[in-house]
């Protein structure tokens, strides 16, 4: 047991104003989303005071049901991609010269200095058909007619995988990194050949990485709105666009409010997956 | 309904996108945390306010006598008109803008009164706002410019005698075509029905509006667009169906840019789009259909705790006044109600299509009515196109 330091602050003074943050803006909001989405919608947006159980079994109609299908499919397969591409990214950035590292990282992180939204509507400029991209392939001769790229699922895509990639490099870029070179060696001097030490040493013990990217990859994606408005023309609802619609046009906040406690009751279920097969310590 | 833009003078495309990006990046982000910062202090209820909550929380230093605060549309009132009005008068305006008339009410009514002094709202809302006490009169005797109005939009049936609200500009919902890229897919369209075109597969852009989007179905489908019964409403989903595989994207803000770019053929757009985009591209005209097509008048309306009303008063007199509201019209060409502000303009700006009452489009078009409870039929319906 560590002596007691006498010189240390009062502990509520050194935890007091993070737990009033806590309270103030986690607390407070999220205990307000849950005693409304309890009660019963005002026909002109707002709650009546009365308890009502309609937001959560109208959660159960057909519609809603598929629309989170829809955003689950387009967070995972998002996921994936993030996953496929960003895993060779972060090796090769951990594998660099060491003065290179800070550099690629920070070359990764630049973007983020801009809103993501101005972002987004920037890929709408080079892919839409007077975009940068099919004028180009027009005048190089490859294609007579533009592509048509924009406003189809595979840009929602797209845009989702830009969005998210850096959220899946940097813990697997730390995973990576941190990865002993001597096992590495020691692999090799038993014989094993590239393949099979990249399986059998170099994969799981960056596993933690990949569990804490797809963690961070796969929530944000869940929620994402503006990426299938902007870059999919707003013509596929996503859990998102719906919790969005409940509050701002159907007038009917309390399912708004349900569908963000079921939203949030499917994440906390996946973190909760997630701290069974990794270390929390990893996701920050 | 959704206004947008800038009249294309040379470089409106990229004078509107600085107002689109503008709008992303200044009041979307930062407001909301304004707002959550006032809500936590203030009232648990401003919390789902989000960006509305905290607009005016802007300038509480300033002298209160001073100062308007007006929630109004995204781009619908030029920035250069508050300064004009702050020289002559001493009044400083603070402005919030939305991009719907349900997220204005919807910032309203979680707001609880007293933020802001001005909004700007469609007639078909007015009622709503009556009916949860939003707003209060407006001291119409005080507002002596309201005789440079048109006669025809003044005591609708929603405000007899303008007691809540004062007109400043119309929107249509209008057809826009892209003659060259229709007559190459072969289409001509004279009706709502031929906007189900199977040749017009994903070559249309339309306003991302429940009311306007089902509204059109059931005037196709001879049905009336104000309908308030359930059955009604759903009915219109078969037209919505086929309607669907020809939307390529739903766009309120910038819908100008898909017909400017040719993204789509053709366009379910407002008329202030409308002229934006037939300035940037001259391929593009207006479709006149046989069905009517919706209109809205948005007006001036106080809100309920407004401490301004003078200023309010002093506002609404300055904006009507014909060169004022001739800079608006350049601005944001929407639909001109003011009869005295017409001799100012060209010949040119008057002959635009759907800029005028007297245009056959806006002659033969029609006031989206209010629904009260029904409007979330509505939006299921059109949810249920999207899902």
């Amino acid at each position: 047991m560590k002596k007691k330091n006498k010189e240390a602050l009062p502990r509520g003074f050194m935890i007091g104003p993070a737990m009033a943050w806590l309270a103030l803006f986690l607390l407070l909001p999220l205990g307000y989303i849950v005693v409304i989405s309890f009660l019963q919608k005002n026909a002109y947006g707002g709650v009546i005071l009365h308890f009502s159980l309609a937001s959560y079994r109208s959660l159960l109609h057909a519609a809603y049901l598929k629309v989170f299908a829809e955003s689950f499919l387009l967070a995972f397969e998002t996921t994936v991609l993030c996953l496929l591409v960003g895993y060779p990214m972060a090796y090769i950035i951990a594998k660099s010269p060491e003065h290179l590292r800070a550099v690629m990282v920070l070359f990764m992180m630049l973007p983020f200095w801009i809103n993501s939204m101005i972002r987004i509507y920037g890929w709408s400029t080079l892919l839409r058909n007077q975009g940068v991209i099919n004028w180009i392939l027009i005048h190089l001769g490859v294609i007579s007619q533009p592509l048509g790229m924009l406003y189809t699922d595979g840009t929602v895509l797209l845009g989702m995988v830009y969005d998210l990639l850096p959220f899946a490099v940097l813990p697997m870029y730390t995973s990576i990194e941190k990865l002993d070179p001597f096992l590495l060696e020691a692999a090799s001097d038993l014989g094993a050949g590239k393949m099979h030490t990249f399986l059998k040493v170099t994969l799981p013990l960056t596993s933690p990485g990949l569990f804490a990217a797809t963690i961070q990859t796969f929530i944000p994606a869940l929620g994402l709105f503006y990426i299938s408005d902007m870059m999919g023309g707003a013509k596929k609802m996503y859990i998102g666009n719906l919790i969005k619609n409940q509050f701002l046009s159907a007038r009917n906040w309390p399912l708004g409010a349900a569908l963000s406690i079921l939203l949030i009751a499917v994440t906390l279920f996946l973190v909760g997956l997630y701290s069974r097969v990794g270390k929390m310590e990893d996701i920050v | 309904m959704k206004k947008t833009g800038k009249m294309g003078r040379g470089d409106a495309h990229m004078a509107r996108r600085h107002g689109f990006l503008r709008r992303l990046c200044g009041s979307r982000i930062k407001k909301r945390w304004k707002a959550l910062a006032m809500a936590a202090l203030f009232s648990f209820s401003s919390v789902l306010a989000g960006c509305g909550g905290a607009g005016a929380s802007g300038d509480a230093s300033a002298n209160s006598k001073d100062v308007l605060y007006i929630f109004n549309w995204a781009e619908y009132i030029p920035p250069e008109v508050y300064e004009l009005f702050e020289k002559e008068t001493g009044i400083h305006v603070v402005e919030s803008t939305y991009s719907s008339n349900e997220e204005m009410l919807a910032k309203l009514i979680a707001g609880k009164g007293g933020q802001y002094d001005l909004a700007v709202a469609s007639n078909y809302v007015i009622n709503a706002m009556k009916q949860q006490d939003l707003i209060q009169p407006i001291g119409i005797d005080q507002v002596t410019n309201l005789s440079n109005l048109d006669e025809r939009v003044l005591d609708q049936n929603y405000d007899p005698g303008n007691t809540y609200t004062v007109p400043y500009m119309s929107t249509v919902t209008v057809i826009a075509e892209n003659t060259d890229m229709a007559g190459r897919l072969g289409v001509s369209i004279d009706s709502f029905n031929d906007l189900t075109n199977p040749k017009l597969k994903n070559n249309i852009v339309a306003v991302d509006d429940s009311r306007e989007i089902v509204g059109i179905a059931m005037k196709a489908m001879g049905l009336n667009p104000d309908s308030t019964d359930a059955d009604t409403i759903r009915s219109s989903s078969t037209w919505l169906k086929e309607l669907r595989p020809n939307i390529k994207l739903y766009d309120s803000d910038t819908a100008y840019a898909a017909m400017v770019t040719e993204e789509a053929a053709v366009g379910i757009i407002y008329n202030l789009d409308l002229h934006e985009a037939m300035a940037e591209n001259d391929k593009i005209q207006v479709v006149q259909t046989k069905e009517p097509a919706a209109m809205s008048i948005d007006s001036f309306v106080l809100c309920k705790g407004s401490r301004h009303q003078k200023e309010a008063q002093e506002f609404i007199n300055f904006i009507l006044r014909p060169d004022i509201y001739k800079m608006c019209l350049e601005e944001f060409p929407a639909l001109c109600l003011n009869k005295e502000t017409l001799p100012l303009l060209s010949e040119e700006e008057r002959s635009q299509p759907v800029f005028t009452l007297d245009d056959p489009i806006v002659q033969n078009s029609k006031l989206i009515e209010d629904v009260g409870d029904a409007a979330e039929y509505y939006d299921e319906v059109f949810s249920e196109m999207k899902m």
